[in-house]
C-alpha cells in the first residue's frame, strides 16, 4: 500500500462528489415539491452535452454553463407538464426521457460534429478553478478543500443554500406543503401550480450545474452516456438521506468514497468491474438496512 | 364505459400518439437532412424492400417481445421494478458460462443455458421484490442501483472466467455449434427463437387470463389492500410475479444470445428492458398485444438504421419516437375530454333507464 | 332581523359520473346564527358547501354573499371575502408545526425569512382570544384529532372569516371534544360570526343551531326555527317519511356461541391504546349492533377480530379455536366474512371490472375452476347470478366499478361477502353514503342472514341502524365495552347515548 496518497485520495472523494451531490441535491427539491425525480438521470445528460455546445457557440464558459442551466430548466419544465398536466405515469416518462436523452444527444453531436461518441472535436472551454486564499495555505486541509472546480464550491454552497430555502423562507415553506399535501395548500388558496413550478426550475438548475460539471470540469468535453447512473445515484442518496439536507449529503460522501476508494484499488490492481460495482451494492445495502430498520420500527409501534 | 369504447378509445390514443411522434421525426429530418425524401424512403419503405431486412424486423422483434413480457409482468403487480434490463444481460453471462463451462450433451446443454438464464434473471428481479416486500424498501431506487452491480458483475466474469484469450476484445469463448438456435428462413437470421418468444406470449397470456396466480398479480396491482382483505397472500404473489417477470428477461436474454451470435460479446447493457417498457406500454400491458406492438418498435427501428446506412439521419433518431410515444400513450389527461364525454353520455342513460 | 349574509338559489350540481348531487337547491344564512345544513349520507350537504366555498364546479344558479353576486370564484377569493372551511378530513401538513400550519399563504417576514417568534405570537394571540388552546410548536403529525380540528379553525380565524363553515365536525369527536368544540362555536357566535353547520346528527342541532336547513336526496326540503321544531318533525323531513325505515323483524332465535372475544387489547401505530380489554359474545342467529361514537375502538374492533391489524393481545375465538394474530386466508376458513368501514380503500378495486371484484376470496375455489384453470364461464355465471340476487344496477359484468353510484359499489362488497356463505358476518358501517334504496335492501340482506341462522356483527355510527337491526346491542367508549343490552327493545336511544358519551357505564358483571 505504499503509493497510497491519503491526500489525493481525499481530494478525488470531493472530486467524485460534486455532480452527485447535484443530483442529489435536485432529487430532494423534487421529492419536497412533490415531484417525480427519475428523470433527473436523462436531464443531467442532455445538460452535459448543452453546456460545452454553449460554450462553443457563445465562446465563453459562463454561456455554456447558463446554456446548460437553462436546458436544464426547460426540461425539468417539460417533465413537469407531462406528469403533471398530462398525467403521465411519472415513471414511464421518466424512463421515455432517460431513453431520449442517450439517443438524441449523439444525436446531436452527430449532427454538430458528424462524430457520434464525442465532442472533443468542437473548442469547448472548461469552468475555472478556484484556490482559495488563506485556505489553500493550510497544510493538509488547504491541499484536500483548496483548488477544486468553481462547481465543487457551488455544490456544497447549494447544500446551505437549499436547508436555508426550505425550512426558513416562506417560498420554502409554502413548497414543502404543496409536496407533501397540496389539498393543505389549496385550502389557504395556494397556487399549486406555482410551487411545482418553482420545484421545476430550482431542480432543472441543479441538474444544470451537475450536467455541466460533467463535460466543463471533470473532462473539457461531452461523451456518450457520460451521466452514467449519476442521476439514479441522486434518487438513492435522497432515499437514504431520509430527505434531510444533511442526510443526504452524508449519503452522498458515502457514496463518493466507495467509488473514489474503487478508483483507487483498482489502481492498486484489484479488478476493476468488482471495484466499480461496489458504490451501486453499498447503495443498495445502505438502503436496505435502512428501510428494514425503519419498518421494524413501525410494526413495533403497531 | 364498457369494453368496447374503451378500446375504441385506446386505439384512438395509440394511433395519436405514434402519428405525432412520426410527425415529428418527420419535421426533423426535413430539417437536418440534405436528402429528407431519400431519408424517409429508406426509414419507411427501406425495412420491406427486401427478405433480409424483413427478417431483420422479426429478428429484432424477438428480445422485444421477452422483455416487453417481462415488463407486463413486474409491473401489472403495481411494481416499479426495472432489473429486467441488468436481469437481460446477466442472463446472457450465466447462459454463456453455462454454455462454455458445462460440457453437457447436445439438446440438453441448451436447455440448461436456457435454464440458468432464467434462474440469474429470475434472481435478479427478486432482490428488489424481496427488498420491497420484506423491507418496504423502493423497489425503483434498488433495481436501478442493482443493474449497475449487475452489469459490472457480468463484465468481471466474463473477463474473468469466460474471456477467449486469442481474440482482441473482451468477447467468451464460442458456443458449441450445436447450441446455436436453428435458424428458420435462409438469407435472414430468423431462428428458432421468434417460435419460443411466441410460446412466451401465450404462456403469459394464459397465465394472466386463465390461472388464479394471474388474476391476483392484476387485483394486487389494482388494489393490494383488497386482496389482502380478501385472503390473498399479498407478499408471496408479488415475489412470485418479480419471479417469473425477471425470467422472462432472463430467457429473453439467453435466446437472443444463442439466437443471434456465436460468442458472448456485450460490453455494456444492451438497453432491451428500456425497449421492453416501450413495448409494453404501447401494448397497454396486455400480453397478447406485446408481438404487435414488438413488431412496430422493431420495424421503425431495422428502418431507423437503414436510413442511417444510407443516408445523412442518424439512427438514434428513434429515441424521439421511443419517447414521445411512451408519453402520450400513458398520458391519462390526453383526449380526457373525449372520453368525460362518454362516460357522462352513459351515466345519463343509465339514470334514465333506471328512473 | 338580521340581514341574510349568503344565498344560494337553484344550486344544481351533476359530477362527472352522472350523479346529480344537487338539484335546484335553495339556502341562506342569516348574519350571525348557527345555522345546520341537515340531511342524510349522499343528501348533498358537502357538495353544496364546496360549491359555496369555490372546491367544485356547478352548473346552474347563483350565490350572493353579503349581497354581491359570486362569479364562480376559487377558494382563495372566498377567503378573500372571509368565509371560511373546516373539512371533514384536515388539510393539514402533518410534518409541520401547529404555527406553520396556521400561517401558512400569510407567513410574517423580517427580510427573507420567516419571523417565527411573531407568526407563533400572532397564533397563540388568536388561540387566547377564541379559546382555542394549542401548543404552535406542536407537530401536527403528534396531534389528536380535537386538537387537529382547532388548528383548522385557528388557520380559519386567522384569516379574519366571518362566515365558517363546518363539515361534519363532530363525527370524529368524543363527547368531551364535542362540548369543547360546542362552547367555542357559541362564543364566535357571540363575537358575530355566522357559522353553517354540516351534520346528520339532530341532537346536535337541536343543541346550538338557530335555524336548520334539510335536503334530502339533492333537493333543499325546508328551511325551520330550531326552537319551533322537535327532533321527531326533523326527522321526518329529513327521512321523507313518518317513521324511520321500520323492517318486518321476526323475533331472534340465539343458538350456541360461534364468536367469543376475550380480553381483547390492541394499541394503534400511535401506541394509542384503541381496544382495552374487551369482552364479548356472538350466538348464532344473533345481530349483535356495535354502537359508539366514531372512532371509540368499534373500527378497530371489527378489524382486529377480522385479522387486519398487528399486535393486539387476548383471545377471539371462533368455534373455539383461537383465531388472533391468525393470517386472513385461514381466518376466511372459519367462516367469517367481512364489509368492510371504507369501501374505497379496502372493499373494492375500483378501476377492476364488477366480476373481478366478485372473486378474490374465492379465485382458488374448484368452483372456479376447469381443469385447474380459471373458467370464464363458471366466473361469468356466479357474476350474473349475483349481479341478480343482489340487485346490482349495472351494463353487465365487465363493466368498471367506478362507473357505479355508491350503493351499487357497496353491493358488490355485499355481495362477495355474503356469497362466501360466511357463519359470522362482520358488518362495518354496511350502509354508509349509500342512497335509500340500497340502504334498505341491505339491512334486509342482513336480516335474511341472521333468519337462516348465522351470526351478524353490525357496526355502525348510525344510531338508527343499530336500533332498527340489532337483536343485542354492546356500547363502547374510548376502547371499552361500557354497556351491553341483551335485548335491544328494552333500551332507549336516549340510554343509548347516555352510555355512547361515557356519562353512564354498566358494572363489570353486566357487560360481561
Amino acid at each position: 500500500m505504499g503509493n497510497f496518497d491519503l491526500l489525493a485520495f481525499a481530494f478525488s472523494i470531493i472530486r467524485v462528489m460534486t455532480p452527485l451531490l447535484f443530483a442529489s441535491m435536485a432529487c430532494m427539491i423534487f421529492s419536497k415539491g412533490g415531484v417525480d425525480s427519475i428523470a433527473t438521470e436523462g436531464i443531467m445528460l442532455f445538460c452535459s452535452l448543452a453546456a460545452p455546445l454553449g460554450s462553443w457557440m457563445f465562446g465563453n464558459c459562463w454561456a455554456g454553463l447558463l446554456f446548460g442551466i437553462a436546458v436544464g430548466i426547460l426540461l425539468t419544465c417539460v417533465f413537469g407538464y407531462v406528469t403533471l398536466f398530462l398525467k403521465t405515469e411519472p415513471v414511464l416518462a421518466g424512463i421515455a426521457l432517460n431513453v431520449l436523452a442517450s439517443g438524441a444527444t449523439i444525436f446531436i453531436v452527430y449532427c454538430l460534429t458528424g462524430e457520434k461518441a464525442s465532442t472533443q472535436s468542437i473548442a469547448s472551454s472548461t469552468l475555472p478553478i478556484v484556490d482559495i486564499p488563506v485556505l489553500e495555505k493550510i497544510p493538509v486541509l488547504g491541499d484536500i478543500l483548496s483548488g477544486h472546480n468553481i462547481l465543487t464550491y457551488l455544490s456544497l454552497l447549494s447544500v446551505l443554500v437549499l436547508s436555508f430555502f426550505l425550512f426558513k423562507t416562506k417560498s420554502g415553506l409554502r413548497m414543502r406543503t404543496v409536496g407533501e399535501n397540496p389539498d393543505a395548500a389549496e385550502s389557504v388558496g395556494l397556487s399549486i401550480i406555482k410551487y411545482k413550478y418553482m420545484t421545476l426550475i430550482i431542480a432543472g438548475t441543479l441538474i444544470g450545474m451537475g450536467g455541466a460539471f460533467m463535460s466543463m470540469g471533470y473532462v473539457s468535453f461531452f461523451s456518450k452516456n457520460m451521466v452514467a447512473g449519476r442521476g439514479f445515484i441522486g434518487i438513492a442518496a435522497e432515499s437514504m438521506g431520509h430527505g434531510m439536507p444533511g442526510g443526504i449529503l452524508l449519503s452522498t460522501l458515502l457514496f463518493s468514497v466507495a467509488d473514489a476508494l474503487a478508483i483507487q484499488l483498482q489502481v492498486m490492481g484489484l479488478p476493476p468491474e468488482l471495484m466499480q460495482l461496489m458504490p451501486y451494492l453499498v447503495t443498495i445495502v445502505a438502503i436496505a438496512v435502512y428501510s428494514y430498520q425503519r419498518e421494524k420500527k413501525r410494526l413495533q409501534h403497531a | 364505459m364498457d369494453s368496447k369504447s374503451r378500446i375504441k378509445f385506446e386505439i384512438l390514443k395509440s394511433a395519436l400518439a405514434i402519428g405525432i411522434a412520426l410527425l415529428i421525426v418527420l419535421i426533423t429530418i426535413l430539417l437536418i437532412s440534405e436528402e429528407p425524401w431519400q431519408a424517409l424512403y429508406a426509414m419507411f419503405i427501406g425495412p420491406f424492400t427486401s427478405l433480409r431486412r424483413f427478417g431483420n424486423i422479426i429478428e429484432s422483434m424477438t428480445p422485444l417481445i421477452f422483455t416487453g413480457l417481462s415488463v407486463t409482468m413486474l409491473y401489472r403487480v403495481g411494481l416499479f421494478n426495472l432489473s429486467m434490463e441488468g436481469g437481460f444481460f446477466i442472463a446472457s453471462v450465466a447462459a454463456t458460462a453455462s454454455a462454455v463451462l458445462l460440457d453437457l450433451p447436445p439438446g440438453l446443454n441448451l436447455l440448461a443455458a436456457l435454464f440458468f438464464g432464467a434462474l440469474a434473471g429470475g434472481i435478479s428481479s427478486l432482490i428488489p421484490g424481496m427488498l420491497k416486500v420484506k423491507c418496504n424498501a423502493s423497489e425503483l431506487v434498488t433495481s436501478l442501483m442493482l443493474n449497475y452491480v449487475l452489469l459490472y458483475l457480468g463484465l468481471y466474469l466474463v473477463v474473468n472466467y469466460l474471456r477467449d484469450a486469442s481474440m482482441n476484445a473482451n468477447y467468451s469463448n464460442a458456443f458449441p455449434e450445436n447450441m446455436l438456435l436453428p435458424r428458420l428462413v435462409s438469407g435472414t437470421r430468423i431462428n428458432a427463437g421468434t417460435l419460443i418468444a411466441l410460446l412466451a406470449v401465450a404462456v403469459v397470456y394464459i397465465l394472466f387470463h386463465y390461472t388464479a396466480l394471474g388474476y391476483k398479480i392484476t387485483l394486487i396491482g389494482k388494489n393490494a389492500r383488497l386482496a389482502r382483505m380478501a385472503g390473498i397472500n399479498v407478499g408471496s404473489v408479488i415475489i412470485i410475479s418479480q419471479l417469473i417477470g425477471g425470467a422472462l428477461a432472463g430467457i429473453g436474454g439467453s435466446v437472443e444470445l444463442f439466437g443471434m451470435y456465436k460468442r458472448f460479446q456485450y460490453t455494456g447493457l444492451p438497453g432491451f428492458g428500456w425497449d421492453g417498457v416501450l413495448v409494453a406500454t404501447v401494448a397497454q400491458f396486455k400480453p397478447e398485444l406485446i408481438p404487435l406492438s414488438a413488431f412496430l418498435l422493431a420495424y421503425l427501428r431495422v428502418g431507423a438504421n437503414i436510413m442511417s446506412m444510407e443516408t445523412d439521419v442518424p439512427s438514434e433518431i428513434f429515441s424521439i419516437i421511443q419517447a414521445v410515444v411512451i408519453i402520450l400513450i400513458s398520458a391519462q389527461a390526453i383526449l380526457k375530454k373525449y372520453q368525460h364525454r362518454q362516460v357522462v353520455k352513459t351515466a345519463r342513460q343509465e339514470v334514465l333507464n333506471n328512473g | 332581523m338580521a340581514q341574510d349574509i349568503l344565498k344560494m338559489e337553484g344550486i344544481t350540481k351533476i359530477y362527472p359520473n352522472g350523479v346529480m348531487a344537487n338539484k335546484d337547491v335553495d339556502f341562506s344564512v342569516r348574519e350571525g346564527e348557527i345555522h345546520a345544513l341537515m340531511g342524510e349520507n349522499g343528501a348533498g350537504k358537502s357538495t353544496l358547501m364546496k360549491i359555496l366555498f369555490g372546491l367544485e364546479e356547478y352548473d346552474g344558479g347563483s350565490i350572493f354573499y353579503q349581497g354581491k353576486k359570486l362569479d364562480k370564484a376559487g377558494s382563495a377569493e372566498m377567503i378573500e371575502l372571509g368565509i371560511g372551511m373546516v373539512h371533514q378530513h384536515f388539510m393539514l401538513v402533518d410534518s409541520l408545526r401547529v404555527y406553520e400550519n396556521v400561517i401558512l399563504g400569510m407567513e410574517p417576514v423580517k427580510g427573507m425569512v420567516i419571523d417565527s417568534a411573531a407568526a407563533v405570537s400572532q397564533v397563540s394571540e388568536i388561540g387566547r382570544k377564541y379559546n382555542l388552546q394549542v401548543d404552535p410548536m406542536a407537530k401536527v403529525g403528534n396531534l389528536s384529532v380535537g386538537l387537529k380540528q382547532k388548528v383548522e379553525l385557528l388557520k380559519v380565524l386567522i384569516r379574519g372569516a366571518k362566515l365558517l363553515i363546518l363539515d361534519e365536525p363532530t363525527a370524529v369527536l368524543t363527547p368531551q371534544e364535542t362540548d369543547e368544540l360546542f362552547e367555542q362555536l357559541l362564543l364566535l357566535k357571540k363575537s358575530n360570526h355566522t357559522i353553517i353547520f354540516i351534520s346528520h346528527k339532530i341532537r346536535e342541532v337541536m343543541r346550538i343551531c338557530d335555524r336548520v336547513t334539510i335536503l334530502r336526496g339533492g333537493r333543499s326540503v325546508e328551511t325551520i326555527e330550531v326552537k319551533d321544531a322537535t327532533e321527531e318533525e326533523i326527522s321526518r323531513r329529513m327521512v321523507g317519511r313518518d317513521v324511520v325505515l321500520q323492517l318486518d323483524k321476526k323475533p331472534a332465535e340465539f343458538k350456541q356461541t360461534v364468536l367469543s372475544v376475550k380480553n381483547l387489547n390492541y394499541s394503534n401505530q400511535f401506541g394509542k391504546p384503541m381496544l382495552r380489554n374487551v369482552n364479548f359474545e356472538l350466538r348464532s342467529g344473533q345481530i349483535l349492533g356495535v354502537a359508539g361514537v366514531e372512532g371509540n375502538g368499534q373500527n378497530e374492533l371489527a378489524e382486529t377480530i377480522f385479522g387486519l391489524t398487528q399486535g393486539a393481545t387476548g383471545e377471539v375465538l371462533v368455534n373455539g379455536t383461537n383465531m388472533l394474530g391468525k393470517c386472513i386466508r385461514s381466518i376466511r376458513d372459519q367462516g367469517l366474512s367481512y364489509i368492510p368501514e371504507d369501501r374505497m380503500t379496502l372493499g373494492v378495486a375500483k378501476d377492476g371490472a364488477i366480476w373481478e371484484n366478485l372473486i378474490p376470496d374465492r379465485v382458488d375455489s374448484p368452483n372456479l375452476k376447469n381443469r385447474g384453470f380459471l373458467s370464464h364461464k363458471k366466473i361469468t355465471a356466479l357474476s350474473d347470478e349475483l349481479i341478480e340476487e343482489f340487485n346490482i344496477r349495472c351494463r353487465n359484468k365487465n363493466q368498471t366499478l367506478a362507473m357505479l353510484s355508491g350503493g351499487n359499489m357497496q353491493k358488490v362488497v355485499v355481495a362477495r361477502e355474503f356469497s362466501a356463505a360466511p357463519d359470522i358476518l362482520i358488518a362495518n358501517q354496511p350502509t354508509r353514503g349509500i342512497d335509500v334504496g340500497a340502504n334498505e335492501f341491505i339491512w334486509k340482506k342482513i336480516l335474511e342472514k341472521r333468519d337462516e341462522g348465522n351470526a351478524v356483527m353490525l357496526v355502525s355510527a348510525d344510531l338508527n341502524e343499530v336500533m332498527v337491526l340489532s337483536d343485542s346491542i354492546l356500547v363502547m367508549c374510548e376502547g371499552e365495552v361500557v354497556a351491553y343490552f341483551e335485548d335491544s327493545s328494552k333500551v332507549t336511544e336516549e340510554e343509548l347515548g347516555l352510555y355512547m358519551l361515557g356519562l353512564k357505564k354498566q358494572g363489570v358483571r353486566e357487560v360481561g
